[in-house]
């Protein structure tokens, strides 16, 4: 289940608004007993309740935008495996697949430490630290669900096996969402108009994951790939107030926005000054 | 965890570069649908290689510095909307090359 855009209040009763944003949710799902429901934040309750049923009781001690509060409820097995930062602070990184996928996804979420290795050092620290960090998998693509990322890419490279040059081998999917930990939830935008503050730096993120991981370059040939996507059809900032949504048909806010990041790259032309901007925008704005 | 809009962005960048005018390339890039157009000529003379150039954007006095390669050696030009020209030290167009890669821009070379 995901209802960005459209919005938390089509499921639960909630201030429907991204400019304001509860400060610590509990999240509460009772499942038949042969499932396991997953929800943002940490597991803080796990128990029987009567007959053939189950609950799980998450906690999230972070704000969240009510879109990002999700649950996902499946046949999950999980494991876990642990993410070390520079500073030597251990982060937990919990995944949630179903069984027939458990070796695949084993091999397939290493790829994770690579991506949280690459934006620490651009951005900082992952923003979640004590609630932790997941990858569940769900029947839809992704989405970047608070400490809790919807992962169905299917286990592939790229965005379903394309979209991305030939010798590069990320998952979209798992990079884009992570991205979305700094920009989307971490930075928020207040108003649906200004969502490019997510999805521009987020797609940007993406080049800068392949520069850390190969060269400027190479990062250069992948914002490329981005490029066709761009279609100048409308101003990437929208309209406030109204509950704005952009054209269905453009994806301005995500490449666009984009190229126009790595434009000012290329107009500043110093690239010690654009990474220590990036950082200290993450930080501190 | 911060809560914020697009001007406080424009507003945080513009501190951080100060040196650099960024008003007019917000505008350009962020409130209006289209981007700029840079329309150029390279056409050989007795002394070198003669760059024509000329940016098409909304934002009238937008400028956008751009590089260059020519040769072994990279410069920069800043487009803008006015007609501009400059010699090259080459002899050869096929020596003469836009980084287009670098920008957001739409290059569009006159016969
Ligand atoms: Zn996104």
């Amino acid at each position: 289940m995901a209802c960005q855009g459209d919005g938390a209040s089509l499921w639960w009763p909630c201030k429907d608004h991204l400019s304001d944003e509860p400060n610590t949710t509990v999240i509460k799902i009772t499942v038949p007993d042969t499932l396991k429901a997953v929800a943002n934040g940490r597991l803080i309750t796990d128990r029987r309740e009567g007959k053939g049923k189950h609950s799980f009781t998450w906690a999230v001690s972070y704000p969240i935008n009510s879109y990002n509060i999700n649950v996902n409820v499946g046949n999950y097995v999980h494991f876990n495996d642990t993410y070390t930062a520079n500073d030597g602070a251990k982060l937990d990184l919990d995944y949630y697949v179903l069984p027939y996928n458990l070796e695949k996804a084993k091999k397939h979420f290493r790829q994770v430490h690579d991506v949280l290795g690459c934006f620490e050092e651009f951005f900082g620290k992952y923003p979640f630290w004590e609630d932790g960090y997941k990858l569940i998998e769900t029947s839809y693509l992704g989405m970047e669900h608070q400490s809790a990322i919807a992962y169905g890419n299917l286990y592939r490279r790229g965005y379903l096996g394309d979209r991305i040059p030939k010798d590069m081998n990320f998952d979209y999917i798992i990079l884009h969402e992570s991205g979305h930990e700094y920009f989307g939830n971490s930075v928020s935008a207040s108003d649906l108009a200004d969502m490019w503050i997510h999805e521009s730096f987020t797609t940007y993120m993406e080049a800068l994951f392949v520069e850390c991981q190969m060269s400027y370059s190479a990062a250069v040939r992948y914002l490329e790939y981005q490029r066709p996507f761009i279609r100048n059809e409308e101003p990437i900032i929208g309209v406030r107030g109204v509950n704005w949504h952009k054209r269905v048909t453009t994806s301005d806010q995500y490449y666009k926005g984009s190229w126009i990041l790595h434009t000012l790259r290329s107009i500043v032309d110093d690239d010690d000054r654009w990474k220590a901007y990036l950082k200290k925008f993450v930080q501190r704005i | 965890m911060k809560i914020i809009i697009s001007e406080d962005i424009l507003e945080y960048t513009q501190a951080y570069f100060k040196e650099i005018e960024l008003k007019h390339f917000f505008s350009q890039y962020l409130y209006r649908p289209e981007i700029p157009v840079i329309h150029y000529k390279l056409s050989e003379t007795q002394d070198g290689i003669k760059m024509q150039y000329q940016m098409q954007s909304q934002e009238s006095d937008l400028k956008i510095p751009i590089k260059v390669r020519v040769g072994n050696q990279t410069i920069k030009i800043i487009a803008e909307n006015k007609l501009k020209s400059l010699l090259l030290e080459t002899d050869k167009c096929s020596d003469v090359q836009i980084l287009k890669n670098l920008y957001l821009l739409d290059f569009v070379i006159q016969p």
